[in-house]
């Protein structure tokens, strides 16, 4: 493991490897605690002994398992620097199924009839079909709240308490 | 790698009273792109990126203590409410959702969207490092309408698990006689004589078992005591009618404006809630099969009591 950076595991393999073995300890240490011996070793020693006699080498049987399997080799973690560049970058979004068109065209269409006629008490502008609508074009709360003349509270508690009653509909026309 | 193992097992040692940082693993990241992936407008990939994390962090915290949670069971998880909804609940087994609110290297404070201001047991402050490596958990708060909520007004974690970590209470053994201790007999008159025909109207006519324990809500300038009733009565079929009824402990007292109770259910949604206005009780009344769990949250401004049930 000391020569890791020399060999076939590369740097960043190993700092794969290394995290995971530290959230095994981590893990190991919480649920073990009671086999501590203060008399044989510091608690350091003791952690650093389970890393690199035990969890070092299962993370990196887990991570050689995982990786060519589940997650591939080259797939890479997204910073947050990445994340704001992708802003501009069409291309990473690989055609993405179409997920808000679906959802958009859902809530238009509403199938079960029961998007439009479900609405803030005493105000049928509110309905949670135009909140959703407005929330997917990513319209701000308090812009929705001058337009309806609704108070933020109520509308975003009136739709919270929506999507709960609403997920299985979702669920059932867009199989998620 | 070793020494550098040994500086990492120093440092969050040094920390570990105060903050708790997690790795974030590939696996975490795996997930959060797979999400991040379907959604075409950029903002809301980036939110469903992050939140993904701070999720995963969250669950595998809890999970190292022994606190199941079901990632898979939130609405941070359905494609479609990801897009209608800046959520990033986790479902904790038994006791409901928790926020898992991620903070970027900037920002100083916990910000908490309209849309998930209700129906949480609390909302944890998870600061992601600028290379999406760590996640380090700050500290939580309870129920809250406020939006933004500066880091130095969080809650340690450790009072979370608290209340995490609480057995429910096995009510269903009240039917035979089996009662913990700090669930108490009715003795006060003036209680039991409004209880009597309050809890009375059983299927059967059977007399409910009643008991109830004294619940401290913590304000800045005071502490109203609570009396949390609890009545369970058996009925023809499997299931159990129970009542529920919150009042205060002197007699003739209103209870505080504003108190709203909650009967959430093993998700953690809220399947029943009242608010007191000028009102001396509070009582929601339900039935539940043997082994369902349940919750009752109590609320009131920013500070929120919660107590799990099993029948």
């Amino acid at each position: 493991v000391g020569n890791a950076d020399e060999h076939s595991v590369s740097f960043y393999q190993s700092h794969e490897v290394r995290d995971l073995a530290l959230q095994g300890l981590f893990i190991y240490i919480c649920e073990h605690i009671h086999l501590y011996s203060p008399e044989r070793a510091t608690v350091l020693a003791w952690a650093n002994f389970l890393l690199s006699k035990r969890f070092f080498n299962e993370a990196s049987r887990e991570f050689m398992h995982t990786a060519p399997k589940g997650i591939s080799p080259d797939f890479k973690r997204l910073s947050i620097d990445d994340l704001n560049d992708e802003i501009s970058d069409e291309s990473f979004s690989q055609s993405p199924s179409s997920n808000h068109a679906e959802i958009r065209q859902l809530l238009q269409s509403d199938p079960e009839n029961i998007f439009q006629i479900t609405h803030v008490r005493n105000s049928k502008e509110a309905s949670f079909q135009a909140i959703a609508l407005s929330r997917l074009e990513e319209r701000s709360w308090q812009e929705l709240s001058e337009e309806l003349g609704v108070k933020v509270s109520t509308l975003s508690g009136f739709y919270q308490t929506c999507l709960d009653r609403f997920k299985p509909i979702f669920e059932k026309h867009l199989n998620s | 790698v070793k020494k550098n193992l040994r500086q990492t097992i120093m440092k969050s040692s040094t920390d570990i009273e105060s903050h708790v940082t997690m790795p974030l693993t590939l696996e975490a990241h795996h997930l959060a792109q797979k999400f991040y992936r379907q959604h075409p407008k950029a903002n809301i990939a980036k939110r469903v990126y992050l939140n993904t994390l701070a999720i995963y962090a969250v669950h595998t915290y809890l999970k190292a203590l022994g606190i199941e949670s079901q990632l898979a069971a939130g609405d941070s998880w359905n494609r479609s409410l990801q897009a209608l909804s800046d959520t990033a609940d986790l479902v904790v087994s038994g006791k409901g959702k928790l926020e898992c609110r991620p903070l970027l290297p900037n920002e100083d404070a916990l910000l908490i969207p309209p849309e998930v201001q209700n129906n949480r047991i609390g909302y944890v402050a998870v600061h992601l490092d600028s290379s999406l490596r760590e996640a380090t958990l700050l500290g939580f708060v309870m129920a809250t309408h406020t939006e933004s909520i500066p880091i130095e007004k969080l809650l340690p974690l450790e009072k979370l698990l608290m209340s995490l970590s609480e057995t429910p209470v096995k009510i269903g053994n009240w039917l035979t006689g089996i009662f913990d201790d700090e669930w108490q007999a009715i003795s006060e008159l003036w209680l039991a004589k409004s209880l009597t025909w309050q809890f009375r109207n059983t299927t059967m006519g059977i007399e409910p078992v009643i008991r109830y324990r004294v619940v401290t809500i913590e304000q800045v300038n005071h502490h109203p005591t609570l009396a949390l009733i609890v009545g369970i009565a058996p009925t023809q079929t499997r299931e159990r009618d129970i009542w529920i009824r919150v009042c205060s402990t002197t007699e003739y007292t209103y209870l505080p404006v504003n108190l709203e109770v909650k009967i959430l259910d093993s998700a953690g949604t809220a399947v029943m809630q009242a608010q007191a206005r000028e009102t001396e009780a509070i009582q929601l009344k339900f039935g539940g099969q043997p082994l369902e769990k349940f919750s009752v949250q109590m609320l009131l401004g920013d500070h929120s009591q919660i107590e799990t049930f099993v029948i």
